[in-house]
């Protein structure tokens, strides 16, 4: 594999190498949080962008200076001006985050870590405040199985670090928080097609409609589907597989979503199946054959209930129902081809009910209770003999308890803590504590110390194929990690805030795949310790032009507890640069954006190179009031870059698309 | 041990930067949003000729229990459109005044500076007094801000819809015609809903 710099690539490196020099000189990232003077100097279409709460934070509505971890918010503007397709894109340009796509799953990396073969089971991903992630594998992959349309993202905040003293298991390295559109921010009917390279072509329908200030109802309904590229690995360039060559990398789904309020009731609903083939022969599948794909299908149904009792007493309640399909089927060859299939089951209930008050001054208590309740965790794999036809369900549940104090004036101390309750190893407590100094309306310092878990999940348990390859490991710990973070969010001038954080984490526990010498099969064992220390300086921007944009450089060492040698899967080093830029006032915007990723290493010691990748979107707004057409390009400059994979590949990298372009229309009436 | 170190640089450089930076009060969001919002319907709100040959002010006039606190405090006495800028706080609104001649002198003072407005932000602490209110100042080419969602039912020009995660507003397009007003496309184009209450008795339904 190597890298192509263009000369045009080389401009815009240098371009964003002057920023991040800025970016470092000052430190940087400033989320949302500008100061009043500022919104006297901002366009007033930036204005009505501005967000007067962050959420998921501490469970409850605050300012992002106020949330006691480093807070991104990217929004519905800024996921439409950067022509973002899909989740994983939008958490690509958030500082300290990366994401690897094997061509069936793309997977969140953050802080050095991401480990090859997880389904992102360290990320706590909630839709509305309702936890995703499944109770087979712990996963919510963020692509094209993610259960909502991108279109239908109104916000999403990106919390970093530990989260389990309010959310409990999975929000171990940070929890990403996506708030949909409802009919205040989607009224009327609107319409959207587009179309983009390798025969891809996506429709959506919604309608919106506000009965009065408390009755409201959205629902959208989306197609997609795409043929994808025909693809060439050379790791099986052999007359016998076709010289490598395959074009079985399609990818379907489609989308039905409802949102209505009643009054102080919210209902969510969100169905969400994806056929994808797979075209990388994954566990030694035979390669090239199409039959040798995968169908996730994830529906949520969740209620919200929220009322204010007095402005010092609320309660929050919530419940949903989640369900859970995969369908595996993969083809080998054994004298003869036949088809292996691989499932999952998962049903489950999750209810939280939360209290907030504010029994005395200067204190801010709140407390609750949630429950999972998995009906079905099942996992079944067969063909000609059944290999697996494993059954559980679970309960796990948990208490927690926040305290924000505000001490002084500018001081306020955050303390909270979780235990909580599972039927497979019994008990775990996850404090967090948090001092935050708000010095003015400019500086704010937090100093930040947080202990997460995850539970082990089904998978891990009692996965094994029939004693093939895998046994089941029946008994095994949570892990753990304990975060030390200080952020610093800065005011520079009236255009830019800067934000510093620098962190230092030790995982314990860490859950991995190991060889049992005694029977030679693979086994999940509590193995690993990580550690990691990085520092990220980050840049917002807004100018009176309607220029706005940010800029920011991570580097992190995550290093191997036991042998002290540099993690897997991960760069040391991220930089990106994204702006939009108004071409004509209101109606032509330009959003450009640059990412760089140094090299990984590989599972084989080897390195996949570091990659620059550009990708730029023109949006024309109001061509006539309503009407709005963009046209994007993505790896503008073609630039050959590839991820490291997982053990059940027998490619080392996995190589990523050139140059492709997409074309949407969308009208709202 | 290095981390330590490292840790201990980027403090000491975090207070480095505090100590340099200037003292500012901490402020509701929302409120902060909503400031810089009326001094942008100030920026793009054409009034007729007469209104604006009054005695070189601009004067954005707040009534009810609002929490803007010092939030206009960047822009005060700032030059738009060549006028200075005021910011005139009310407090709640006065009904009742003395039944003597010093009362109704106060009373018709009280009124007058009300009328002056360029635009005035009605708190939905004056929700029960819309109705006195905004017939108090009709006709006058005062541009009327709520923030409550009946505001524009009552003939109210612009309101800020509650309950909204970012700023959300709907204009009243008849009242503001009525008040011979023009605010500008850049202003609409941005409103949730841009209302004409053409039929007179849609107003009525919605008081």
């Amino acid at each position: 594999m190597h890298t192509k710099k263009s000369s045009a690539g080389k401009i815009a490196i240098f371009i964003v190498a002057i920023l991040l020099a800025l970016g470092t000189l000052c430190f940087a990232e400033q989320s949302e949080a500008n100061a009043p003077q500022d919104l006297f100097a901002m366009p007033i279409e930036d204005l009505a962008e501005q967000s007067y709460t962050v959420y998921g934070a501490s469970k409850y509505e605050q300012k992002t200076s106020e949330a006691p971890a480093f807070v991104t918010i990217i929004t519905a503007d800024e996921i439409r001006k950067y022509g973002y397709k899909t989740l994983a894109d939008v958490i690509e340009s958030v500082p300290e985050f990366f994401i690897t796509y094997d061509r069936n799953y793309h997977y969140i990396g953050v802080r050095g870590f991401r480990r090859p073969g997880d389904y992102d089971t360290r990320i706590l991903i909630l839709l509305n405040g309702h936890r995703l992630n499944d109770n087979v594998y712990d996963s919510v992959s963020t692509g094209t199985t993610f259960p909502v349309d991108i279109d239908l993202i109104e916000k999403v905040e990106v919390i970093r670090g530990p989260g389990s003293s309010l959310y409990g298991s999975n929000a171990f390295l940070a929890v990403v928080n996506v708030i949909t559109k409802n009919a205040k921010t989607l009224e009327g009917v609107e319409v959207s097609g587009e179309v983009a390279s390798f025969d891809t072509m996506k429709e959506r329908v919604s309608y919106g409609k506000n009965f009065d200030e408390s009755h409201n109802l959205l629902v959208s309904a989306t197609s997609y589907k795409s043929s994808g590229p025909t693809l060439h690995f050379k790791e099986f360039d052999t007359p016998a597989t076709h010289n490598g060559n395959v074009s079985n990398d399609d990818d379907q789904f489609y989308n039905l979503f409802l949102n209505a309020t009643v009054g102080e009731f919210t209902f969510l609903a969100t169905y969400l199946p994806r056929e994808k083939g797979i075209p990388t022969a994954p566990y030694d599948t035979y390669f090239g054959d199409s039959r040798t794909k995968t169908n996730d299908d994830m529906a949520i149904m969740g209620l919200e209930y929220k009322h204010d009792f007095t402005d010092d007493f609320a309660v929050r309640g919530r419940v949903s129902y989640h369900h859970y399909d995969y369908d595996g089927a993969f083809v080998y060859d054994d004298s003869g081809l036949y088809v292996n299939k691989d499932n999952a089951r998962g049903r489950w209930w999750e209810s939280e009910l939360q209290f907030i008050a504010k029994p005395i001054e200067n204190h801010k208590l709140t407390w609750g209770i949630e429950d999972q309740y998995n009906t079905t965790q099942d996992q079944k794999n067969w063909d000609s003999a059944v290999y697996l036809d494993d059954k559980r369900h679970s309960n796990n549940w948990g208490v927690y308890i926040q305290d924000e104090w505000k001490i002084f004036d500018k001081w306020t101390f955050v303390g909270g803590v979780r235990h909580d309750e599972y039927g497979t190893f019994g008990g775990t407590t996850n404090p967090r504590l948090a001092l935050i100094y708000q010095h003015s309306d400019a500086t704010t310092v937090k100093l930040l110390y947080g202990q997460a878990f995850r539970a082990p999940n089904v998978y891990e348990l009692y996965y094994n194929d029939g004693d093939y390859t895998m046994k089941a490991a029946d008994s095994l710990n949570p892990e753990t990690i304990q975060t030390y973070e200080a952020v610093l969010e800065q005011k520079l001038n009236k255009n830019l805030g800067a934000t510093v954080s620098a962190f230092h984490y030790e995982m314990k526990d860490v859950l991995d795949q190991y060889l049992d010498p005694a029977d030679n099969l693979l086994v999940f064992r509590n193995l690993k310790e990580v550690k990691a220390n990085g520092i990220t300086g980050a840049l917002t921007g807004r100018w009176e032009n309607g220029l706005k944009g940010r800029a920011s450089y991570t580097f992190v060492e995550a290093r191997d507890g036991q042998t002290d040698a540099i993690l897997v899967s991960s760069p040391k080093q991220l930089a990106k640069f994204n702006v939009i830029y108004p071409v004509i006032q209101n109606n032509l915007f330009a959003g450009l954006e640059v990412l760089y990723t140094s090299k990984a290493k590989t599972l084989t010691n080897n390195y996949a190179d570091d990659f620059w990748i550009t990708n730029l979107t023109l949006t024309y707004e109001n061509i006539v009031k309503g009407l709005e057409l963009s046209a994007s390009v993505y790896n503008l400059f073609d630039v050959h870059y590839g991820y490291p994979s997982g053990a059940e590949h027998r490619q080392d990298i996995i190589e990523q698309d050139g140059t492709s372009f997409r074309i949407k229309l969308t009208y709202r009436f | 041990m290095k981390t330590i170190i490292y840790s201990l640089m980027l403090l000491l450089l975090m207070f480095a930067v505090i100590v340099c930076a200037g003292d500012e009060q901490i402020q509701n969001r929302e409120s902060q949003i909503k400031a810089a919002f009326l001094y942008n319907f100030v920026m793009f709100t054409e009034w007729p000729a007469d209104k604006l040959s009054e005695p070189n002010t601009i004067t954005i006039g707040l009534l009810g229990e609002h929490q803007f606190g010092d939030a206009f405090d960047p822009i005060k006495n700032k030059t738009v459109k060549k006028q200075r800028l005021n910011i005139k706080n009310f407090g709640m609104f006065r009904k009742s005044f003395p039944q003597n001649d010093a009362g109704k002198l106060e009373f018709a003072n009280y009124i007058e500076q009300l009328r002056k407005c360029h635009v005035l932000f009605i708190c939905d602490s004056e929700h029960e007094n819309y109705k006195a209110i905004i017939d108090t100042v009709k006709s006058h080419g005062v541009l009327t801000v709520g923030e409550t969602e009946d505001f524009l039912g009552f003939g109210g020009i612009i309101t800020f819809i509650p309950g909204t995660e970012k700023p959300v507003f709907e204009v009243n397009i008849d009242s503001c015609e009525n008040e011979n007003l023009k605010i500008s496309s850049k202003v609409l184009r941005l409103a949730r809903k841009v209302i004409d209450y053409d039929a007179p008795d849609a107003v009525d339904k919605n008081k």
